[in-house]
């Protein structure tokens, strides 16, 4: 490992362990692993819009007598790849339709926060003074607060219901963004074709949304991939501790949470539900850090 | 009649070191068709004077008339609605275009924030002012990075010219090209303030350039213009040391070339003075030959050199003592020498 950081990933000084460990990650990957990256999100989309083609069985057929069925194990219905649950209901299948709130969660909750943030960046970033000092003590000021802690204490008075969870967690991301795009913004605001564009006339609208927007784009994309797997993991958090997602809904955090008091019994219902959302969230990580560190080199 | 008039402008910066009066009172007008070339070294405030001519900083006194309208008087609104009437070309051909759009796009963008014509006719403005300036029309769907620096500087010069404006302000365009693209591009903003009838206000360091393109050239030295007239008074007759200084430190391969040199370095001493700390008095006095008591004490107003209408004035005490030999006339090689 030393060598293949030293040589590639880790180049430069003031890399972080952090940014060695994931660029040790992105070596092995070589140029073309990010393709393998994007199939498997793919596949995750894929199941999310159409779980009837990926789920072998109903994921709500219950079978009293076919409880608890170890990974491989059958019953008259078939094989269970994955074992099946408390109800005897197939943990691939319900691994397979918790997708499609898990990703709707994570992702509109992303695209929210990101909104946000981008907007508060690029306004702070490009006026400065007492705008920008507004916006940044606003971010600081929700960074300082526990915001977890918050999240689960508003869920508890309001109830838990998708749609809080798509308003509280946005509130989780968005100093993130609006952070890097006030930098961004910061650095572009003093190049030459800023100041050209006001000298040609354009109205700050214009500077904002069709100068500063397009030549931040690209790390917001980045950011947003990263992020997704950062809400991902707090919506797994909340439903986790009861205050999330409710059955009959399911997320990948809630099964989680249903199999963990049967956890010295039936491993399974734990640990595979975690292993997919710790994959999808590595995932995600990676291809983000990839796509950084290849536009990194490229300009 | 003057397109534009700038009157006493007068621009301060807030630096950690302190107060800087980067433009102190210039005044200088153009008019329509004509050329005024505006010499300097790097750091006496050229491009500060542009940037505030363009209202891209604020100033502290004075005002700049566009066609009769004082654009300090608009509100940000109207301003950016005159804006079409004076347009910039910048010294970094490649940093003033956004990387991110065509040149289209880029050349079309003036067109499109003030609302000129439909698409079709905007597209038809574009490839217009693309042929311009000399851009075939096959790099229209390029980004800037994907052309060469020459070209870049056209896409800016297009971009500038594509609203007619009445006045256009060139920051150095050329100083960051190669030598042998700058003879192209100064010929491209040559033809065009003959076809559009410009006024240009051209800011270079270059003293060759400027003399090819100026009818009319003003040298500014620490915020201040210390000499203007026509080209050929400013450039044939110097009266103020720094002029001379300045014109006779151009190499030229000819045999006086070295005898020239000498003058310049005896007419310009030392080093250009902290903006943080001007000379009191004359601005120049620090660095010039002939300096006395009078020059520490009172700031030279500009004299009108030769008739009292004329366009030749000079900021200097002694500019009446100071017999200025021609550095121009090729005919004797005792005129590049400097008497008293």
């Amino acid at each position: 490992m030393g060598v293949a950081v030293a040589k590639r990933a880790g180049a430069g000084p003031g890399r972080t362990s952090q940014h060695r460990a994931w660029g040790w990650f992105i070596d092995k990957l070589g140029s073309r692993g990010w393709i393998l990256l994007v199939l498997f999100l793919l596949l995750l989309v894929a199941a999310s819009i159409v779980p009837d083609v990926f789920a072998p069985y109903d994921h709500e057929a219950q079978s009293l007598r076919f409880r608890l069925l170890g990974p491989g194990e059958s019953s008259p219905e078939g094989v269970h790849l994955l074992g099946t649950d408390s109800l005897g209901r197939d943990l691939f299948s319900r691994m397979v339709v918790g997708a499609r709130l898990t990703l709707f969660i994570a992702v509109t909750a992303t695209l929210i926060g990101a909104a946000v943030g981008v907007l508060f960046g690029l306004l702070g970033g490009y006026f400065g003074g007492r705008t920008d000092r507004l916006l940044m003590r606003l971010g600081e000021a929700q960074t300082a607060m526990p915001m977890f802690l918050v999240a689960i204490l508003l869920l508890s008075l309001l109830g838990p219901s998708v749609l809080i969870l798509i308003v509280v967690l946005p509130c989780l991301v968005w100093p993130i963004f609006a952070r890097v795009v006030r930098a961004e913004a910061l650095r572009l605001r003093e190049e030459t074709f800023i100041e050209a564009s006001v000298a040609t006339g354009c109205s700050t609208a214009t500077i904002l949304g069709r100068h500063l927007l397009p030549n931040v784009a690209p790390r917001i994309l980045v950011l947003c991939v990263v992020e997704i797997g950062h809400v991902m993991l707090s919506e797994a958090g909340l439903s986790f501790l009861g205050v999330g997602v409710q059955p009959p809904d399911t997320t990948w955090g809630l099964l989680i949470s249903e199999g963990r008091p049967l956890l010295a019994v039936a491993w399974w219902l734990t640990i595979l539900p975690g292993v997919l959302l710790g994959v999808s969230v590595l995932v995600l990580n990676l291809l983000g850090r990839y796509w950084e560190a290849r536009s990194g080199a490229a300009g | 009649m003057s397109v534009l008039e700038v009157d006493d402008v007068v621009v301060e910066f807030d630096t950690d070191a302190g107060r800087i009066t980067a433009v102190d009172g210039v005044s200088l007008h153009l008019d329509t068709g004509e050329t005024l070339g505006l010499v300097g070294e790097s750091g006496c405030g050229k491009s500060t004077l542009a940037r505030a001519i363009m209202q891209l900083v604020p100033m502290q006194r004075g005002s700049v008339r566009l066609e009769d309208t004082d654009l300090g008087s608009l509100s940000r609104r109207e301003l950016r609605r005159m804006r079409h009437r004076i347009q910039m070309v910048f010294q970094d051909p490649r940093g003033s275009l956004d990387p991110r759009m065509n040149v289209s796009a880029l050349i079309g963008e003036p067109l499109r924030v003030h609302g000129i014509g439909d698409r079709a006719e905007r597209a038809r403005e574009v490839a217009e002012a693309m042929e311009l300036v000399g851009l075939p029309a096959a790099v229209a769907d390029r980004l800037p990075s994907e052309l060469s620096g020459g070209q870049q500087q056209r896409v800016g010069i297009a971009r500038a010219i594509v609203t007619d404006p009445a006045v256009l302000v060139c920051d150095e365009p050329v100083s960051a090209l190669d030598v042998s693209i700058q003879a192209q591009i100064i010929n491209v903003l040559d033809e065009l303030r003959d076809e559009l009838s410009l006024a240009m206000l051209f800011i270079a360091h270059d003293l060759s350039v400027v003399r090819h393109l100026s009818d009319r050239v003003a040298v500014m030295y620490l915020g201040q213009i210390v000499e203007t007239g026509t080209a050929s008074e400013v450039f044939g007759q110097p009266r103020h040391p720094y002029t001379h200084g300045l014109i006779s430190s151009v190499p030229r391969a000819d045999a006086e070339s070295a005898a020239r040199l000498r003058t310049a370095r005896r007419l310009v001493l030392g080093e250009l003075p902290s903006l943080l700390d001007p000379p009191s008095g004359c601005r120049y006095r620090t660095r010039c030959p002939y300096a006395t008591d009078q020059c520490a004490e009172a700031e030279p107003p500009p004299e009108p050199v030769g008739p009292a209408d004329g366009l030749h004035a000079v900021r200097c005490h002694h500019w009446r003592t100071i017999v200025s030999a021609a550095p121009e006339p090729q005919e004797s090689a005792t005129s590049q020498e400097l008497a008293i």
